[in-house]
């Protein structure tokens, strides 16, 4: 199951989704507890301030609150209390039985100026006011009985602290005492810790929710995106020889999905190609030796029949030869171009002076064009030099006078140049011979390719011989190309890059 | 029996030619397509061994040409072709067999022989009249138990008189069916062929098989 892409595509899209929730978890999670533990922390800060600023001014007019239903602070043990009037009896001026009655309509004004405030906070919010000598001052109502006394209050400084409150429950709890009163506020705790449980429920909810989602998202997304390259795959493994028409079919979206089955599909049509190049060079190739095959086992087989005379014999065994001397330059022939195929024909590249070998062959020529009594003219022979191979232009240029020679009637002309021009060696071989068709000047340098199949088979041509020159040609770097006029004549021109003095391509 | 061969390569048809007429057939050869449909079209021929690869004009093309035309002789398709597909074109295009090149002779001769007896209603490779016996494959005659020398010319006669039996057949088409083009049909020279033939297996034998019908040509009759 994990050996598919989509699987690893779903699985690792879940894996990281899951360690960013987690990850988003637990930050949401610390950011939300700290942003609330310090904003209760300020508010209860600032609540501080102001119950100080309330009372500050008015400090001296403060006296005690009828304790209403409130029973007294714990009462401190006799150690606590000696510490603390150890500490504290040089700041304590008055006692309570001090405060005159102008006082106490004073501090009433404070009271009911924070019983008022009281009732624009949340009643949660507990705040207790005691004198230095902790007793109570003022509670607010959400107090009730309780109370919130403490120990370890700081003179002039607010002190934060997480305690447990009345009733048992977890208070954060804010005390200062200046030099009239101890005020204390709290806030339960469990208010927040609420919130951050619901928030952190919400995400034991979510993160598996969000999990499956993508489980299912990615499954389906890496399924959609990625079922054309099943298609391929499914094609190309039906793709044979026998088979190559086919093709996948291809979408309009230029992704790389898209971009493969276009790809592939290119790749097909050239194996194709090829194949059916392959294919039509070796029906070509395996007609051309059938029919030496052919007249070789029919004349044997005829001759086997019945006696012969011994001139018949010997015309059948000369006309055998032929037939067997035709297979080996086929033969020899298809050896050469499938090795320049294959790209193992070595070629072995030197500088030549291309005048000589050209007048060695003008001398060939003039013996080949004996028997048909044709007149074989040089016109200009200039000095070129090049880089080439010397058997194989030879072979080439000896292909060209051939078949010029060949498809020249008797007394006709063959007229060889070679020039030099703009940096190349210009080749032509010119005849007054029968011409080639339009229709087949393209196609004469292909394999097996006859204008005259009959003619050219009476002359021993093995069809191979312009495919092969194309390829000495191309493999020199040149171009080789025909013209021709019907009954008139064909010149065949071939030109190669030539080197100047040097020995550099000029 | 007269052969038409229709072969581009010169030497494939020339040992063909040579083949048949050691066979006792009378063969003409044609070197392209164009010059193979003339030929064919002129219906004398008792088979075509028709090449696919032709100059001119492609060796199906003949065949759909000369079937258009309503041509019924047997055709032999000889090609280097051999995929299924040519094969089935061939056939398909109206041609009685198929061989590929290159070919045993023997083979050749036998498809010939079979194809010129699928016309006939006798299937055997000995044709009879009477007690006379006629073996196409050794070219040996036999009257009864005596046996019978026959020339090349002798035995053409014979076999196409016994695939012909009963049939009245004038000096015009026997001239066509055994002799090629460079037959004189002024001369006499078929009756004295047929005189020796008669002489040969209807001398001292009864019933005698060989008849005249003056004014028309001769017929081999077998009740």
């Amino acid at each position: 199951m994990f050996r598919s892409i989509r699987a690893k595509l779903t699985l690792g899209y879940t894996a990281i989704l899951s360690v960013t929730l987690i990850l988003f978890g637990i930050v949401a999670y610390v950011s939300t507890s700290t942003s609330l533990t310090e904003n209760l922390d300020l508010s209860l800060r600032n609540e501080v301030r102001w119950l100080r600023q309330i009372i500050e001014p008015r400090a001296k007019k403060i006296r005690p609150k009828p304790r209403r239903r409130t029973p007294p602070p714990p009462a401190p043990t006799k150690q606590e209390l000696a510490s603390r009037n150890k500490k504290k009896a040089p700041i304590e001026r008055k006692s309570i039985d001090e405060w005159s009655k102008e006082d106490s309509i004073a501090a009433d004004q404070i009271w009911n100026q924070i019983y008022q405030h009281t009732f624009q906070n949340p009643k949660k919010v507990l705040i207790q006011i005691n004198d230095r000598n902790n007793d109570l001052l003022y509670k607010s109502a959400s107090l009730g009985d309780d109370s919130l006394a403490y120990d370890d209050v700081p003179y002039n400084r607010i002190n934060l602290a997480t305690v447990a409150g009345p009733k048992d429950q977890q208070i954060r709890l804010a005390a200062t005492e200046n030099e009239f009163v101890k005020i204390y506020v709290a806030y339960p705790v469990a208010e927040l810790t609420e919130a951050l449980q619901s928030l952190f429920s919400i995400f034991l909810f979510l993160v598996p929710i969000a999990v499956v989602v993508s489980i299912a998202g990615g499954w389906f997304l890496a399924k959609k995106s990625l079922q054309p390259v099943d298609e391929i795959t499914r094609t190309a493994r039906d793709i044979t020889a026998q088979n190559l028409d086919r093709e996948i079919p291809e979408r309009d979206v230029n992704d790389e999905i898209g971009r493969l089955a276009s790809t592939f599909n290119e790749m097909i049509r050239r194996l194709k190609q090829s194949f059916d190049q392959v294919k039509q060079f070796t029906v070509d190739a395996s007609h051309e030796l059938r029919t030496p095959l052919t007249i070789m086992r029919g004349e044997v087989e005829l001759a086997m029949r019945s006696k012969k005379s011994s001139d018949e014999y010997r015309r059948i065994l000369a006309s055998n030869l032929d037939e067997i001397l035709r297979l080996q330059s086929i033969i020899d022939n298809l050896l050469i171009l499938s090795k320049s195929d294959l790209g193992q024909a070595s070629l072995a590249f030197e500088r030549l002076d291309l005048e000589g070998i050209f007048r060695e062959l003008y001398e060939d020529a003039e013996l080949l064009a004996l028997p048909k009594r044709i007149n074989v003219r040089l016109g200009r022979n200039d000095h070129v030099m090049v880089r080439g191979d010397k058997l194989r232009l030879r072979q080439l240029l000896l292909n060209l006078i051939d078949n010029a020679l060949k498809y020249t009637p008797e007394s006709g002309t063959v007229t060889l140049a070679l020039e030099a021009v703009d940096g190349s060696a210009r080749i032509s071989v010119m005849d007054t011979g029968i011409g080639i068709p339009k229709e087949d000047r393209e196609k004469i340098f292909d394999r097996f390719y006859r204008v005259d199949k009959a003619r050219s088979r009476e002359l021993g041509g093995s069809g191979l011989g312009l495919a092969i020159s194309k390829w000495i040609v191309d493999s020199h770097g040149g171009t080789i190309t025909v013209e021709s006029i019907v009954n008139s004549g064909s010149t065949f021109t071939v030109t190669i890059p030539s080197l100047n003095d040097e020995g550099t391509p000029s | 029996m007269r052969i038409l061969v229709v072969e581009d390569e010169k030497k494939v048809a020339r040992f063909v030619q040579q083949a048949l007429e050691e066979e006792h057939f009378t063969v003409d050869v044609a070197y392209d397509g164009e010059k193979g449909e003339e030929l064919a079209l002129s219906g004398i021929h008792d088979l075509i061994v028709l090449d696919i690869l032709l100059p001119k004009q492609d060796g199906i093309d003949v065949l759909r040409r000369i079937r258009g035309r309503k041509i019924t002789t047997p055709v032999l398709l000889l090609t280097a072709k051999s995929t299924v597909e040519d094969k089935v074109e061939g056939l398909d295009s109206g041609a009685d067999d198929y061989l590929t090149k290159p070919f045993a002779i023997a083979e050749l001769l036998a498809r010939i022989r079979s194809l010129l007896r699928r016309g006939s209603s006798e299937k055997s490779t000995l044709l009879r009249a009477a007690d006379l016996v006629l073996d196409t494959i050794t070219h040996k005659a036999k009257r009864g138990d005596k046996a019978i020398e026959l020339t090349s010319k002798e035995y053409a006669l014979l076999e196409f008189f016994m695939r012909n039996k009963n049939k009245v057949l004038g000096r015009t088409i026997i001239s066509e069916h055994i002799w090629d083009y460079n037959f004189d049909t002024g001369t006499n020279i078929i009756d004295v062929y047929l005189n020796h033939l008669r002489n040969k297996i209807d001398d001292g034998f009864q019933p005698k098989l060989l008849h005249t019908v003056r004014g028309v040509g001769y017929t081999l009759k077998d009740e």
